[in-house]
């Protein structure tokens, strides 16, 4: 049985259908559970004690039970389901369908669609803010992001940013929304409250951002580099790059280690970095073609 | 006239930039060399001189543009491969490059091969790894020729060939 102590991290294994659980506590798998065909996202939450996961070949979504480590359902999504995030209450799950250029809204207690809307074009990495009002949308087709307003679910405003977006993510507060932008080798930071946007230059080909709980570093996995960028949000510019494994692609930040979790697709691993001092300080073996894109990590419960 | 030009810029379109699918195939092979690293690392590593290793190549092109490298291969059957350099680490002697454009049915192609010493003293391991994507980009149903299948086959086929015979020049070599 799972210790309620420990976080867990819910790795996507694409090339071998499963998803690898990591107990954050030991850095060791303690389970591999097989899910639909080419799973890549991943939402995972304690409240609820359940992991969703996305197939992208397999057109639908597994539910993972954490306690039990077993998938417990698969629910067909026409199309392709790729990123995905849950509501703050987790309560909604929303699924962004990559060839439609629609997001979902589901009910995490049963997985009936609730709404829908388009977004266009190839929505990929997705964020909500912390206060529930908007679902912020990466664009990878249109470069730009898409802010939706939750409770009317329409787009309320656009905003430009990089070369094919993919990875996204929120600062903890809501002020700051980091966007990776592929194709030019850079984050775009947007503050959501006054109007002011930088950009910082990271690594080559990068996909994915994760940010510290005080908001002070982001760290971005450098598909093409093997690295993993920080980026110091006050300096506003790259401090340190850390040599992880083969094409890194999703991270998250474990709030209760201070640990930083990245898979790496090609090396078929988890690298685990110290926040603390930047430096790596293991490797796990997981599945085959590791994605983990999305909310891998899922706390503790206190 | 606009839309015109619009719809031109898209179809030119270097094959590296477009859009592609959320499924990215992945092709690794690996083959275990009787040569010293240092031999089998010179011929990976010489970019412009791939028909000296691998058997469908017959001749390499080499072009600089600024600080980029690029690569003309005129394969055996007539067609062409046209790929850039995206970085040679003499230190790890690990070797990257993607397809800019050509023959082979696949889209983002991006490659890394490595050379290590070993399993046994005088050997050399070489790991050639591939990722990439179908060329019909949209969902299904996808074109002949277009599919994961013939991506991977078409991979798969490259580095077959091409370890099994760079492992030959190389033992070859004195």
């Amino acid at each position: 049985m799972p210790s309620w102590a420990d976080s867990y991290a819910y790795i996507t294994n694409q090339g071998s259908n499963d998803v690898s659980v990591i107990d954050l506590g030991k850095n060791s798998v303690i389970a591999r559970v097989p899910v639909g065909k080419s799973p890549v996202g991943v939402a995972a939450s304690s409240r609820l004690g359940r992991v969703f996961i996305s197939n992208v070949d397999g057109q639908s979504i597994t539910v993972i039970d954490m306690r039990t480590n077993k998938a417990i359902s698969e629910t067909p999504i026409a199309s392709s389901p790729v990123g995905m995030v849950l509501s703050p209450d987790n309560a909604r799950l929303y699924v962004a369908d990559w060839f439609e250029d629609r997001i979902l809204e589901l009910d995490t207690s049963n997985m009936s669609l609730i709404r829908q809307i388009k977004v266009e074009k190839a929505p990929a990495g997705m964020a909500v803010s912390p206060d529930g009002n908007y679902l912020y949308v990466a664009n990878r087709d249109s470069n730009d992001v898409a802010v939706i307003d939750i409770t009317t679910l329409r787009i309320t405003s656009r905003i430009p940013v990089g070369n094919h977006p993919f990875g996204l993510t929120v600062s903890q507060d809501g002020t700051w929304l980091y966007v990776v932008n592929v194709q030019d080798n850079n984050l775009t930071a947007i503050n959501m409250q006054k109007e002011e946007t930088f950009t910082v230059a990271v690594g080559e080909h990068p996909y994915c951002a994760t940010v510290s709980p005080d908001g002070k570093f982001v760290y971005v996995t450098n598909t093409q580099g093997d690295s993993v960028s920080v980026i110091d949000t006050l300096q506003k510019k790259t401090i340190d790059t850390i040599m992880v494994g083969g094409f890194p692609e999703g991270i998250n930040y474990d709030n209760s280690t201070h640990k930083i979790y990245v898979a790496n697709w090609f090396d078929n691993s988890v690298s685990v970095i110290n926040a603390r001092n930047n430096q790596l300080v293991t490797t796990i073996s997981t599945g085959t073609r590791s994605r983990a894109f999305g909310q891998f990590i899922a706390e503790a419960a206190h | 006239m606009k839309r015109f030009i619009a719809f031109l810029a898209i179809a030119l379109l270097p094959l590296a930039a477009s859009a592609h699918g959320p499924s990215p195939q992945k092709v690794e092979k690996s083959v275990t060399i009787k040569a010293e690293p240092a031999k089998v690392w010179a011929l990976v590593k010489d970019f412009g001189n791939m028909q000296k290793w691998h058997p469908a190549v017959t001749n390499t092109k080499l072009e600089k543009k600024g600080n980029d490298t690029f690569r003309t291969l005129t394969l055996k059957d007539g067609g062409t491969i046209y790929e850039k350099l995206r970085s040679i680490d003499d230190q790890s002697m690990q070797l990257k490059y993607e397809i800019v454009e050509g023959a082979l049915p696949v889209a983002d192609y991006y490659s890394v091969m490595t050379v290590k010493p070993g399993p046994a003293a005088g050997e050399t391991t070489v790991t050639w790894m591939g990722r990439f994507y179908r060329v019909y980009k949209l969902n299904p149903p996808i074109p002949a020729g277009q599919d994961d299948e013939s991506a991977l086959n078409a991979v798969n086929g490259v580095y077959d060939a091409g370890l099994a015979n760079l492992k030959k020049v190389a033992e070859g070599q004195k």
